[in-house]
């Protein structure tokens, strides 16, 4: 397999507003990343990029759709060149979500709540929501750095 | 002649977790807590050895279990994950200074100092 993306790839996933079927996008993140020949510290890559679209998931079901059945959460995957790059779009048509509200965790003293967003800034290169008539969008971007091979 | 024997048995529970601790397996794990807590256990062990995933979900319910654990003068003492990438958001978090953190559970279990 290639060590770039051929051309931009793109990968649209929609999915139940829910928290059982959060589990695939684990998969789906992996079977991506896996396609990329020599890529650095996949595993962490990988685990990293899964955290970070699983917590903007879970605020969309919990906040968003406040945990109520049958709402849809719309996930774009796209492999950019130039730089090689991962740019993950997530858009719900929930309740607009209050940054103001949202605080960042005292890392000194464990708290109960405020890691989830924490954790999708600390794990992406960049990390945007807009709201956009009915729609929540959230954008996160991560490059992908490929391993010198000694020649 | 009196003899006076004082049994002291102290209950230090470890819970083994495996697989997701995530949104959807959390409520499972806080069950079981709340069931130990009813029994008044306060020393625990949490052994991440094969723990796959964990999101914030999951990190509520060990602070949770963590505060409450102490307020009773008891603890929770962590086994770290083997999967780096794991570690990895501990560290990130600082989960591995907030909680006493150890390679194997029985080095955690030898750590409660009664």
């Amino acid at each position: 397999m290639n060590n770039r993306a051929e051309s931009e790839i793109l990968i649209k996933l929609e999915l139940p507003a829910d928290y059982k079927y959060l589990n695939i996008l684990g998969s789906l993140i992996n079977g991506i990343l896996e396609r990329i020949e020599d890529l650095e510290e996949p595993e962490n890559l990988a685990y990293g990029l899964q955290l970070a679209v699983h917590e903007i998931c879970t605020n969309i079901v919990g906040h968003a759709y406040e945990e109520k059945p049958g709402y849809r959460i719309w996930l774009e995957f796209r492999l950019l060149n130039e730089p090689l790059r991962i740019l993950v779009k997530v858009s719900d048509t929930g309740k607009e979500f209050q940054s103001d509200i949202e605080t960042a965790p005292d890392l000194e003293n464990a708290q109960v709540h405020g890691y989830g967003l924490f954790l999708v800034e600390q794990l992406t290169d960049s990390f945007e929501y807009r709201r956009d008539g009915l729609y929540n969008r959230w954008t996160i971007e991560k490059a992908l750095t490929i391993s010198k091979k000694d020649i | 002649m009196n003899i006076n024997v004082f049994d002291i048995v102290i209950r230090i529970v470890t819970l083994e977790l495996e697989g997701r601790l995530d949104a959807f397996t959390a409520p499972q794990l806080r069950s079981k807590l709340d069931e130990l807590q009813n029994q008044s256990v306060i020393r625990y062990v949490l052994d991440l050895t094969n723990l796959e995933f964990m999101d914030s979900a999951g990190m509520a319910v060990m602070v949770t279990l963590l505060k409450h654990a102490r307020q009773q003068e008891g603890d929770v003492k962590m086994v770290l994950p083997k999967l780096e990438a794991a570690r990895r958001i501990l560290r990130l978090t600082r989960f591995d200074r907030v909680f006493d953190t150890f390679e194997t559970a029985e080095e955690a279990r030898k750590s409660f100092s009664i």
